[in-house]
């Protein structure tokens, strides 16, 4: 009878430990449904956000148009007044503030097609990346470029270029290929990004994305920046 | 076979063991599966992690915009109260303008930020891609001012290189190792960005074998840009609207 008692003992220690573990196994987890509601949830969220964000801009832009409207008029009876008026007028277009227009390049650079079925493809050969972008923007600003944007978000001084997933992050917002690249500038200095040996030349060999196109033209027109320079960091001398 | 199912004990403990092995059976089965979910759970997890930077990052800029505005509509207020009083609004203009240099990066500025610093060492050299990968950090990390070696950094400042180690900002002016950055802004922020594992700026220079430390630092001195004119020869302002 021991033998017996001692078996079953072990058995039922074994069906414990299995009764335990799935247990916690389970309470570890929220079942996909829960996930899929709570993101649900969060993905409405977002989308508020973005549309409080998008309003705020909006009235943004007005108040920065009636603004200028009072500064102007506040401005007109005094010679180093009217002087300085401009000088915001200009800082402001320099800070990237403005909508802009001048004669240089637009650069086109787009995911490549995958052609057929091939079996091991590395689908990251046909994407442009982040990487890509700010070498792109970094020889720009080294031909000279006084404006920049892409997908019509205009590079300042705070923005970064950075991976979101499938897309890419400038300023905060998300673009996607095909990425439409603008820089005013001298033409012939800003089409010299096209060289053999330049980063988009070098795309042609190293990457199977669609070959960048370069053009020179007369009238580009580059969008301002949407938002507020941030500041609050920058300790205020009183 | 007989004698073993006319031996009541033998029998219960044999159905026992069965209804046992059973249960285990469908335990582990059960458990499996769980794992299956639990997968599948922690993808739905990332889309959350996704979104809630997402939905971060729109109410950071939401107030940023929402403080403009705010700044915007009380200037309105301050002109429109200087009617005929000349010096008044001539006050508020240069400080409109003061505004407008702070931002571009003309003048010094002071705050709370981290301090980079890269070293070349026999074993690796910093490239100029390098130090463009960490300015993109710093600035998606939040930094409002930004000098490499004493250098400012704005809008349009290039980094590139013309051989191993001689590295231009500005396209002429030189920057040797070691390679001091200042950062103001958010230093929990800035930092936490610059240390996160494996992917950011001082993981991936540490596995390429090269030098970097970062130090916070309450009270940051950022020189001013002080290479003139910032250049606008070929943009002007578009006037349609």
């Amino acid at each position: 009878m021991e033998k017996e008692k001692i078996l079953i003992g072990i058995v039922c220690l074994v069906l414990t430990l299995a009764i335990t573990l799935q247990l916690r196994t389970m309470a570890g987890t929220d079942s996909t449904v829960t996930k899929a509601f709570v993101n649900d949830e969060l993905r409405d969220k977002v989308l508020q956000w973005e549309e409080r964000y998008e309003a705020i801009t909006k009235a943004l832009e007005k108040s920065n148009e009636e603004l200028e409207k009072v500064r102007t008029a506040s401005s007109q009876n005094d010679t180093t007044s009217k002087e300085n008026s401009e000088k915001i007028k200009k800082n402001k277009m320099l800070l990237g503030l403005t909508d802009v227009v001048g004669e240089g390049v637009v650069i086109t650079a787009e995911d490549g097609q995958v052609n057929g079925m091939t079996d091991n493809i590395n689908i990251s050969q046909y994407l442009i990346h982040d990487t890509d972008l700010i070498e792109i923007v970094s020889e720009l600003k080294n031909a000279g470029a006084e404006a920049i944007s892409i997908n019509d978000q205009r590079i300042v001084n705070m923005t970064s270029i950075t991976c979101a997933g499938n897309v890419i992050s400038i300023n905060g917002q998300k673009v996607s290929s095909p990425f439409i690249i603008k820089a005013i500038g001298h033409p012939e200095m800003l089409y010299g990004i096209n060289r053999p040996g330049g980063y988009i030349n070098n795309m042609k060999y190293t990457s199977k994305v669609t070959p960048p196109k370069v053009t020179k033209s007369t009238n580009i027109s580059i969008k301002k920046f949407n938002g507020a320079i941030s500041s609050k960091y920058l300790l205020k001398e009183e | 076979m007989k004698t073993f199912f006319k031996n009541k004990q033998a029998v219960t403990i044999a159905v026992m063991i069965s209804i046992v092995a059973i249960i285990l059976t469908s335990t582990i089965c059960i458990q499996v599966k769980s794992v299956e979910e639990y997968k599948k759970a922690d993808i739905e997890s990332l889309r959350d992690e996704e979104l809630k930077a997402q939905m971060s990052l729109y109410k950071t800029r939401y107030e940023e915009a929402q403080k403009q505005y705010e700044d915007n509509q009380n200037k309105i207020k301050e002109y429109k109260d200087t009617e005929n009083e000349n010096e008044k609004a001539a006050n508020l203009i240069e400080k409109e303008l003061e505004e407008t240099k702070v931002l571009l990066g003309l003048t010094e500025v002071k705050g709370e930020g981290i301090v980079v610093t890269l070293k070349d060492t026999d074993m690796a050299t910093y490239w100029a891609k390098d130090i463009r990968n960490l300015m993109n950090e710093l600035k998606y990390a939040g930094a409002e001012a930004i000098s490499i070696n004493g250098n400012r950094i704005i809008n349009m400042t290039d980094i590139v290189e013309i051989a191993e180690g001689y590295i231009l900002i500005y396209g002429n002016t030189r920057i040797k190792s070691p390679y001091t950055i200042k950062a103001i802004g958010d230093t929990t922020y800035l930092t936490s960005t610059l240390n996160m594992k494996n992917t950011g700026f001082v993981d991936v220079m540490e596995s390429n074998g090269l030098d970097v430390t970062v130090e916070q630092s309450k009270n940051i001195t950022i020189e001013p840009y002080t290479k003139g004119e910032i250049e606008s020869k070929y943009m002007k302002e578009d006037e349609q609207k």
